[in-house]
């Protein structure tokens, strides 16, 4: 993918993106970094698919089960997290607009409080997580909790755990990423005719969002 | 000499829309608020017919709205729209497929199998009318 | 602009040597270092490391394939135990398919060839390619690490709840596979790209060469699928490891639900395996028969359909797994469309060859096997494809037969092919034809050998990966052992006049077959970035042998 050319320090307008020898143009090199992000996506997007389906086929299954253990979770905790992560796609967006104005500071501060947002985010998932360890809301074998004791809740916890998990996994990577293009703000390097790196970073963490709007009501509204 | 990809018509396109203010944004943003309330109102009616349907209603808005306008998908044409809802129907029908499946199921073959409720009654039951059902030897159909 | 580049020049003229070859050296010698090969970043040294992969661990898939077939050779036990037999079938599955079969035509020849046939000077994201093939190896050492220390017995397909109860190393070798999907992805990703950004102007889309239409279908394919079958290896590698119990019965699970989500890739996976073998078929029916070919749009619409259906059949794999009957009736028509697909493309190719002049070098002769094979061996998969028809022949020989007729029968002939084709344009030197008609005879006889005594095998009743059987079948395995024998001999013939070629061979012509292909439009070896000078123009369609305008019988091409 491209790389830009850092000038640390000079004060001055951002330095034009390097343009790799195989493309014919900059609008090639952009469009084609957009697409394969995309591409990338709808990976991403199928691997969660597998999850939704084995969820679906197992609260088709377990109706019961399902909204009894939905009611144990704390939907104080998840509508907060929904709504800070949806703030945190929110920053992310203004980072893109910032970045096609070349205000790199505001670039800077826009993904430092998406970073911060996701951070936490993952706290209090980690209450969440903590509290069900306490109470043996656990997957399969190790699902002890004596409160409900329906056919098929251990699958409900298993389920929890496998998709928030995998999920909170995203999260933290797309935190790194974030933190990379960060730096490179940092370096006053994105203007309208460099913001790639700015837009795919955004774009993964828009990702990243979407799971969660859609994972929100399944986990938690049931 | 024709252009042979999209790059030129889209970056064209992407400059025309000239990068409005954030003000678009802070409305999807607000917008989303809205709906995470709406869907958190609802489900906690716990609906019982149409509870799931809304819930996958709103949050199918939700994803609409952040994949046109946090994600640009309004302002880009071709391939990356293509691609986006490809993936999407391809979600729909491995769900689809898999879900007639164990709805369609011979029921003991379910992991839900109950059998209290199997076997269901069929031909000695409902008066004998359709055959079937144990007969002393000397009965005709 | 160089006569190496120039396409008003004749095509198979050698270039005159001069000045610019000095300045332009071809690929393999740009750079000699060790470095510059395993840093390379030129799509075509990323596609040849491909290939030499794919080649040892075809030949490690046909080590555990004559093992098998060894074992076969008498009712009872043979050569190995039964536990040892179990791991060797299900090696030799894991091997074919996800160390050969899935990377091989893309990575080697899609890498090598896709640039070429779009006039560009490489694929969109050459780091991403690079990465694709340490993925590859990777997951390959990962695999085989695994099978080393056991290996797994659950088949290549670990159903559960077997594959998490068994105490094989199912987990090491289902990583392996996992990070081979990301490979996987990659390499698609990087196609779907390079054939939406990267083709030269005046190549429109219905101006590709159907190796790239057949090889971006695969991307999609590959780009799509291979996500899922990640989950499920993940998830079966942690059940596995810690019981969770999604899948298993005993703890509240569907093992028919794991069923769907591997299926879910693993039919669309066949057809990245098999369309891949199509498109190259589409460019050598061209070149051998030196005519246009019959029905480009059709052909080119035809890899997509086959790509879109194979994501609706899935279900045919599971007629007898408990599956409700109506999925059952569904997965069974939708099945029967992937056929009409092929069968387009089949009509396509005859009509290709009818009243072409026919050239009858090795990679026609290897079509010739293709076309058969893919003849037979689709119809029997539409046959498997009534359910009623699957429920008896379901785990039998017969589909072992079905399956190996489309995968070696059709895609390694494709491969053949493609390596014979495609020779003097990667390395620049000529193998010897004789031997190579030679071997693409006993390829093909020995297929037959093997596979056809495996159809009447599944029919008379014997069933798959079992280690024992009857008396009554063993005059058919013995058959089918000595075919396979005879084809190992034929691809090892193969590979020692390939070996002597690539070393001793006459220095070949840019365009030996005279091909119209886009891709023989640049010198034999190519030079690293492809051409010289600015972008060549290819103001024709590819394979323009005949204009239809002035061809004598102008409704024959």
């Amino acid at each position: 993918m491209q790389s830009s050319s850092a000038v640390a320090g000079t004060a001055g307008a951002p330095p034009l993106p390097k343009l790799a020898h195989h493309f014919a143009s900059l609008e090639v090199q952009n469009h084609a970094a957009r697409l394969g992000m995309w591409l990338f996506l709808a990976t991403e997007i199928l691997l969660f698919a597998g999850l939704f389906v084995i969820y679906a086929c197992y609260r088709f299954m377990f109706p019961e089960a399902f909204a009894e253990a939905s009611r144990q979770l704390d939907l104080t905790m998840g509508t907060i997290n929904t709504l800070v992560l949806i703030t945190s796609s929110f920053t992310a967006a203004m980072a893109v607009h910032y970045a096609k104005e070349a205000k790199n500071k505001q670039v800077v501060v826009m993904f430092v409080l998406t970073i911060l947002m996701a951070m936490g985010f993952l706290v209090i998932k980690y209450f969440e997580y903590a509290h069900k360890i306490h109470e043996g809301q656990l997957p399969g074998p190790h699902y002890t909790y004596p409160g409900i004791q329906l056919p098929g809740v251990a699958m409900y916890f298993t389920i929890y755990f496998l998709s928030t998990g995998l999920h909170a996994f995203h999260v933290i990577v797309g935190m790194i990423v974030l933190a990379w293009v960060t730096l490179k703000a940092m370096r006053n390097e994105f203007s309208y005719r460099n913001y790639t790196a700015v837009e795919l970073g955004s774009m993964y963490w828009h990702l990243v969002d979407l799971v969660w709007i859609f994972l929100f009501p399944m986990l938690y509204l049931i | 000499m024709s252009v042979a990809n999209e790059s030129f018509r889209e970056d064209r396109e992407m400059r025309d829309e000239h990068h409005s203010g954030p003000g678009k944004y802070v409305i999807i943003w607000g917008a989303l608020m809205v709906l995470t309330v709406v869907t958190v109102v609802t489900g906690r009616m716990h609906l019982p017919d149409w509870g799931l349907a809304l819930a996958l209603v709103i949050a199918s808005i939700k994803g609409s709205l952040v994949a046109l306008y946090f994600m640009h998908l309004a302002e880009h044409q071709g391939a990356s729209r293509i691609v986006f809802v490809t993936s999407m129907l391809f979600v729909a029908l491995m769900l689809a497929f898999t879900l007639f499946d164990l709805g369609t199921r011979f029921r003991p073959a379910r992991p839900n199998f109950n059998s209290a409720n199997w076997p269901v009654e069929t031909a000695a039951g409902q008066g004998g009318r359709y055959g079937g059902g144990l007969q002393p030897p000397d009965t005709h159909p | 602009m160089s006569p190496s580049s120039s396409i008003a020049a004749e095509p198979g003229a050698v270039p005159v040597p001069d000045e610019h070859h000095d300045h332009h050296p071809n690929y393999l010698v740009d750079g000699t270092t060790l470095k510059s090969w395993l840093l390379t970043l030129d799509h075509k040294r990323i596609g040849v490391m491909y290939l030499i992969w794919v080649l040892l661990f075809f030949f490690i898939g046909g080590i555990y394939a004559l093992i098998v077939r060894l074992e076969l050779l008498t009712p009872g036990p043979t050569i190995i135990d039964a536990m040892t037999y179990n791991r060797a079938f299900t090696m030799h599955g894991v091997v074919m398919i996800f160390l050969f079969m899935i990377p091989a035509i893309p990575g080697a020849f899609g890498n090598f060839m896709l640039p070429l046939m779009l006039g560009a000077k490489d694929v969109a994201f050459p780091k991403l390619n690079l990465l694709s093939l340490y993925l590859l190896l990777t997951g390959a050492f990962i695999a085989i690490w695994g099978m080393i220390n056991g290996g797994m017995d659950t088949g290549w397909t670990f159903y559960t709840p077997y594959s998490t109860h068994t105490t094989t190393t199912v987990a090491p070798i289902l990583f392996g596979a996992f990070i081979i999907g990301f490979s996987s992805i990659a390499t698609g990703l990087n196609f779907i790209v390079t054939t939406h950004t990267m083709r030269a102007p005046g190549i429109t889309w219905f101006k590709m060469p159907l190796f790239v239409w057949a090889m971006y279908a695969t991307a999609c394919i590959q780009v799509l699928a291979t996500p899922v079958l990640g989950l499920v290896l993940l998830l079966v590698v942690g059940e596995h490891l810690f019981h969770f119990g999604i899948f298993d019965p005993a703890l509240g699970g569907d093992p028919v639900l794991f069923q769907h989500l591997f299926w879910f890739y693993s039919h669309p996976a066949v057809y990245i395996m098999v369309l891949p073998s199509f498109g190259v078929m589409s460019e050598v029916v061209a070149t051998f028969s030196r005519k246009n070919i019959f029905g480009y749009r059709a052909v080119a619409f035809s890899s997509l359909g086959i790509a879109f259906v194979g994501f609706f059949a899935w279900g045919h794999h599971m007629f007898v797994s408990g599956q409700s009957t109506f999925n059952a009736g569904v997965f069974a028509v939708l099945t029967m469309l992937v056929g009409v697909f092929t069968a387009i493309k089949v009509f396509n190719w005859v009509g290709t060859v009818y009243k072409g002049a026919v050239d009858f070098k090795t990679p026609f002769a290897y079509f010739c096997g293709f076309l058969y094979f893919t003849v037979f061996g689709g119809m029997t998969g539409v046959a498997f494809a009534t359910a009623s028809l699957d429920v008896p022949w379901h785990d039998t020989y017969f589909v072992v037969a079905h399956f190996h007729f489309i995968m070696v029968g059709a895609t390694i002939m494709a491969f053949m092919a493609s390596l014979h084709y495609w020779f003097p344009k990667m390395f620049g030197k000529m193998y010897h034809e004789g031997w190579g008609l030679v071997s693409a005879a006993l390829i093909i006889l020995g297929f037959n050998a093997t596979f056809i005594p495996q159809f009447l095998l599944g029919n008379a009743g014997m069933p798959r990966r079992y280690y024992e059987y009857p008396e009554r079948f063993q005059a058919l395995n013995v058959a089918s052992t000595a075919g396979a024998s005879l084809l190992a001999f034929g691809f090892l013939i193969s590979a020692i006049y390939l070996t002597h070629a690539l070393v001793f061979g006459r220095r070949a012509a840019s365009n030996p077959w005279r091909s119209r292909g886009y891709e023989w439009m640049t010198e034999s070896p190519p030079p690293t970035h492809n051409f010289v000078g600015p972008q060549p123009t290819y103001p024709e369609e590819p394979h323009f042998y005949v204009d239809p305008k002035k061809a004598e019988v102008p409704d024959a091409v």
